[in-house]
């Protein structure tokens, strides 16, 4: 093979990804169908990640330009009327809130998805069908938000919709019900594709890459991943609460019915903050791979890199009531929210600190991602001085809810964030295309972008210590503000040219673009040792990492330990009917398994018109079609798990194991499975913590617990469900030891009686407490109690699901004991639920007597 | 199935290479992750979750002394969250160094007589299982975690609970 062409004249060749005559035949294999029918059904991970990103480009365009360009208009002199109040009301909440969840989100996935196989040296992510469920929610999630447009119902009670203004006595139509279910059905695609980026990350790499040989993107992209499973759980809770008090009477934030207005705060703010770094974390990701390419020097401190990131997703979770300074908490509780936001400006230092001695220590090329690195450094250091500013609670008292910190955070959004995503987007634009972007466009794009957001977002710091507050629609004359606002509105004509010029250039250069090599940068990660654009399925040959800069180390990408190099070649010729892809150990990174990645399927894309059914009902109040979406979901996700025949004998398999010491596992991988197992209990177990924390806060508003007028439970029934449903736990555990002994009578015994004792333990429950004669819509206890009982049924029901449809496998043979992961997995996840039903019922039983 | 049943049979034990025929395949797996990894990865993450686990701590025992009403509550009324923060403060700075001082002695330990101007370009050995990088990033994560639970905890010493 031919080394990189190296026409930027870096003076460096970087070895290529070897090409094999297999090459075609994968390719072909990895590839999704063609025409329409192939958009439908596909998986592959070029396609899903391109679509995010083009997904969240387009609703960039529609919500980011157009609400921003009518403000700004609106704005620029005092006391005009060109929109009224109510219009402007709803520009700014869909500004921010699409920005916030329909655009950033969706672009850092999707480079996610895009790129991550190809940076890890590897051929797929592990849950392609996953990821397809992540896109098509996503998408419908969005235009089932947008929709609200079409009937004139476009949300306005801002994008933090605070309670009661967005309760339903004063938003009474359906406005916020939009918002909720709109975005709420997003935030799901977001979970999928945020569990497929950690499994992706921590599984699937190429041999030899151990944790800390990773790119930093990958790091980053990690990070981000716990962080939206973390964040977004907590919201999806908290939209359902309020959905709950809007339609079904419940009163979770109705302040004299027991409820707590500051709970929706909370429950916001929990995801509302960490969503800021969720953002930020992946753009300073791409940072990290952009400055050693474009400055040819390894990155300082990359340790204490990894160590930033880690340090930013946990510190994180402990900023959220920075937003809530002026609500009246106790000073205690504001020093601990005010030292932990101070506090997480150590990480977000050191990063600076590590790009700018890279920076010093290289030697920089001003190509155009690296003015746009460059933009974000300085623009970030600005947003994260005033942040610092704000996390003292003496001056955010005084600047809280002005145009200070308007300035604040798209100072932070856009130089920390935006600025990133356009680099990354010259960056990596010639490895999926193969060419580059127009320099001369790339300069003029970002001196339009670098003026016109400074001047649009600058004088908003004054304006606001003049005390202009945020979010009204006017302002009278000669309070000092005009000039600063005329500066801003100018600002926006100066970004609005800067984004056309991108997308023009990105128009022109898709076609006409000089022609790029594998590594026109010389960078160092893996992604560029294969052509432009790659292949579908990425390596034929997978790398052999043995630094943490395999192209600028390596000499060669496939040659190591004599094993691994047996296991890559193997791995190159074999199997070439059936899409394989490796599994490593998380910190080694030694291969442990070969896996069958799953194909295209349309059952992604209905599972996911099946979510957006159940939402809708609640939307149209044609509340029985909430039970045909759910069935739709069940059936097609059963579907898309359907046991496919393994397309090779289990001799076969033992054979490449014997070559290689790798185990293969073509009728479903162990290691993926069982890890997609652990995270979604993880993501159970995140929205069960969720709601125990609303239930105890609930608690700690009401001083008579339970109010008056309601007795205590009674325990028996109580108990009597809980030993059925331990019961269950017990049988599920003995079927999987019959089965393990080779005893089919038993498994399918131990598995029946499993469904019993969880249907009556099911039964039992939800009389008892049905019966107690709480109503859900008289006080917040009464909906706490109902709802925690609900959320533990729900959780009941999927285990109960998923042992039937083990039931029925193992019936049609399905199972033997050498191949067994699936039921292992529901093993698992039965456990998980009763532990919810443990503690979810031991709450409601005992907590009146407890607290 | 069958065939499969009929192979282990005749195999008895053998060992023919392939861990999965003989064992299953969960088996196979579970003995491919050795508790070296995971030592590695708990002591990378234990600097921040016993920053978080203290900030949730002190968080809820003040949200409960300075909220709370009910009878069972008074319990943590002023001047307990004052006392329980700057113990727990405490006993998580003492943990956070601990944490620190041992991935610290990890990472020494697999640290290569390199001279510092090369320090960067020959690839580190990585290992896991001694520490390697992964061990010193614990130790970053340690102090930066012990850092945070002073600056969460300590304002309780001159500040009122509610």
């Amino acid at each position: 093979m031919s080394d990189a062409p190296d026409d930027l004249g870096v003076g460096r060749s970087t070895p290529m990804a070897q090409r094999t005559q297999t090459h075609e035949e994968l390719d072909r294999l990895w590839a999704d169908p063609p025409g329409l029918w192939g958009q439908l059904t596909a998986v592959q991970n070029d396609n899903i990640g391109l679509r995010l990103m083009l997904t969240g480009f387009f609703f960039l365009i529609l919500g980011g330009s157009f609400d921003s360009f009518i403000m700004r208009i609106q704005l620029a002199f005092p006391e005009q009327q060109l929109v009224s109040p109510q219009f402007y009301n709803e520009l700014f909440t869909n500004h921010g809130s699409v920005t916030m969840f329909l655009v950033i989100l969706p672009i850092f996935e999707g480079f996610a998805i895009l790129v991550l196989p190809l940076i890890l040296g590897t051929r797929e992510m592990p849950f392609p069908r996953l990821g397809a469920l992540g896109y098509w929610t996503f998408l419908l999630g969005g235009l089932l938000y947008y929709s609200s447009a079409l009937f004139q119902l476009v949300p306005d009670a801002g994008w933090f919709a605070y309670t009661p203004l967005s309760g339903p006595e004063f938003s009474p139509d359906k406005a916020i019900d939009f918002w909720i279910i709109g975005l709420t059905v997003a935030e799901v695609g977001a979970i999928a594709a945020a569990m497929e980026i950690i499994i992706g990350v921590l599984k699937m790499r190429a041999p030899g890459m151990t944790l800390t040989r990773m790119p930093l993107f990958a790091w980053a992209l990690l990070v981000m991943a716990f962080m939206i499973l973390f964040g977004f759980t907590p919201l999806i809770v908290g939209d359902l609460l309020l959905e709950l008090d809007r339609g079904f009477g419940t009163h979770f934030f109705t302040v004299d019915r027991g409820g707590s207005s500051l709970l929706w705060q909370h429950l916001f703010w929990i995801f509302g903050h960490p969503e800021v770094y969720i953002q930020f974390v992946p753009a300073t990701g791409v940072v990290s791979m952009i400055v050693p390419a474009l400055t040819q020097r390894r990155i300082a401190g990359y340790t204490w890199i990894v160590g930033s990131f880690v340090a930013i997703g946990f510190l994180s979770f402990g900023l959220w009531a920075h937003h809530m300074f002026a609500v009246g908490l106790a000073p205690l509780i504001l020093s601990f929210f005010s030292g932990a936001s101070m506090a997480i400006g150590i990480p977000a230092g050191v990063q600076i600190v590590a790009w700018v001695s890279t920076i010093w220590l290289g030697r920089p090329r001003w190509k155009t991602p690296f003015y746009f690195v460059v933009g974000f450094l300085v623009i970030f250091v600005i947003g994260g001085i005033t942040g610092i500013m704000t996390a003292a609670v003496p001056f955010d008292l005084q600047a809280h809810d002005s145009y200070f910190v308007v300035a604040h955070l798209h100072y932070v959004l856009i130089g920390g964030v935006a600025f990133p995503i356009f680099a990354g987007v010259y960056y990596w634009f010639p490895k999926f295309t193969g060419r580059m972007l127009n320099e001369r466009l790339g300069r003029w794009n970002f001196w339009l972008l670098f003026i016109g957001t400074n001047l649009t977002f600058f004088p908003m710091h004054q304006v606001g210590l003049l005390g202009m507050p945020r979010r009204v629609y006017t302002y009278q004359a000669g309070l000092g503000w005009d000039i600063f606002n005329l500066l801003s509105t100018i600002g926006v004509f100066v970004i609005i040219p800067g984004i056309a010029v991108f997308v023009w250039n990105v128009f022109r250069s898709y076609r006409h673009g000089e022609e790029a090599g594998a590594n026109p940068w010389g960078s160092d990660s893996l992604e560029w040792a294969v052509p432009s654009p790659p292949a579908e399925h990425g390596w034929s040959v997978l790398p052999i990492v043995r630094s943490r800069h395999p192209l600028w180390d390596q000499d060669d990408l496939h040659t190591g330990p004599a094993d691994l190099e047996r296991f890559v070649d193997a791995l190159a010729q074999w199997p070439l009917r059936w899409r394989a892809a490796a599994i490593v150990g998380t910190a080694d990174g030694r291969p442990q398994e070969v896996f069958r990645v799953a194909g295209p399927s349309l059952w992604p894309l209905v599972a996911s018109l099946g979510i957006v059914v159940i939402f809708l009902a609640e939307l149209t109040k044609l509340r029985w079609g909430a039970a045909v979406g759910a069935v739709v979901v069940v059936v097609s996700v059963i579907r898309w798990n359907w046991p496919d025949p393994a397309p090779m004998t289990e001799d076969e398999e033992a054979d490449f194991e014997r070559d290689t010491g790798v185990p293969v596992n073509a009728a479903g991988s162990v290691v993926v499975a069982a890890w997609g197992m652990g995270v979604t209990i993880l993501f159970v177990a995140i929205a069960f913590a969720t709601m125990l924390l609303a239930y105890f806060y609930l608690r700690l508003e009401n001083p008579v617990w339970p109010p008056p007028g309601i007795t205590d439970p009674r325990l028996v029934g109580g108990a009597v469900a809980a030993a059925l449903m331990v019961a269950g736990g017990v049988a599920i555990a003995r079927a999987l030891a019959r089965l393990r002994d080779d005893d089919r009578r038993g498994f399918l015994g131990g598995l029946a009686a499993t469904l019993v004792l969880t249907a009556a333990a099911a039964v039992v429950g939800f009389r008892d407490v049905a019966g107690m004669g709480i109503s859900g819509n008289a006080h917040a206890y009464g909906s706490v109690v109902h709802t925690l009982t609900g959320f533990v049924l729900v959780v009941t029901a999927a285990a109960f699901i998923m042992v039937a449809a083990t039931t029925y496998w193992a019936w049609h043979g399905e199972y033997t004991r050498r191949r067994y992961a699936p039921v292992l997995n529901v093993v698992r996840f039965h456990a998980a639920a009763v532990l919810v039903w443990l503690i979810g019922f031991g709450t409601i039983y005992l907590g009146p007597y407890l607290t | 199935m069958s065939s499969d049943d009929a192979r282990d049979g005749q195999a008895g034990g053998r060992d023919d290479g392939s861990t999965t025929s003989q064992h299953g395949t969960p088996m196979a797996v579970d003995i491919a992750a050795p508790p070296w990894t995971r030592r590695a990865l708990t002591l990378f993450l234990a600097g921040p979750v016993v920053w978080f686990a203290h900030f949730m701590f002190v968080y809820v025992v003040a949200e409960a002394g300075c909220t709370g009403g009910g009878t069972g509550l008074r319990l943590l009324d002023p001047p307990v969250p004052t006392v329980v923060t700057l113990a727990a403060t405490a006993v998580a700075t003492v943990a956070c160094a601990v944490i620190a001082w041992w991935e610290y002695q990890r990472w020494q330990a697999d640290r290569r007589p390199l001279s510092a101007e090369h320090a960067d370009v020959v690839p580190e050995s990585d290992d896991p299982q001694i520490g390697g990088a992964l061990a010193f990033t614990g130790f970053l994560l340690a102090v930066v975690s012990g850092l945070s639970v002073l600056f969460v905890g300590l304002p309780a010493a001159v500040l009122p609970a509610c």
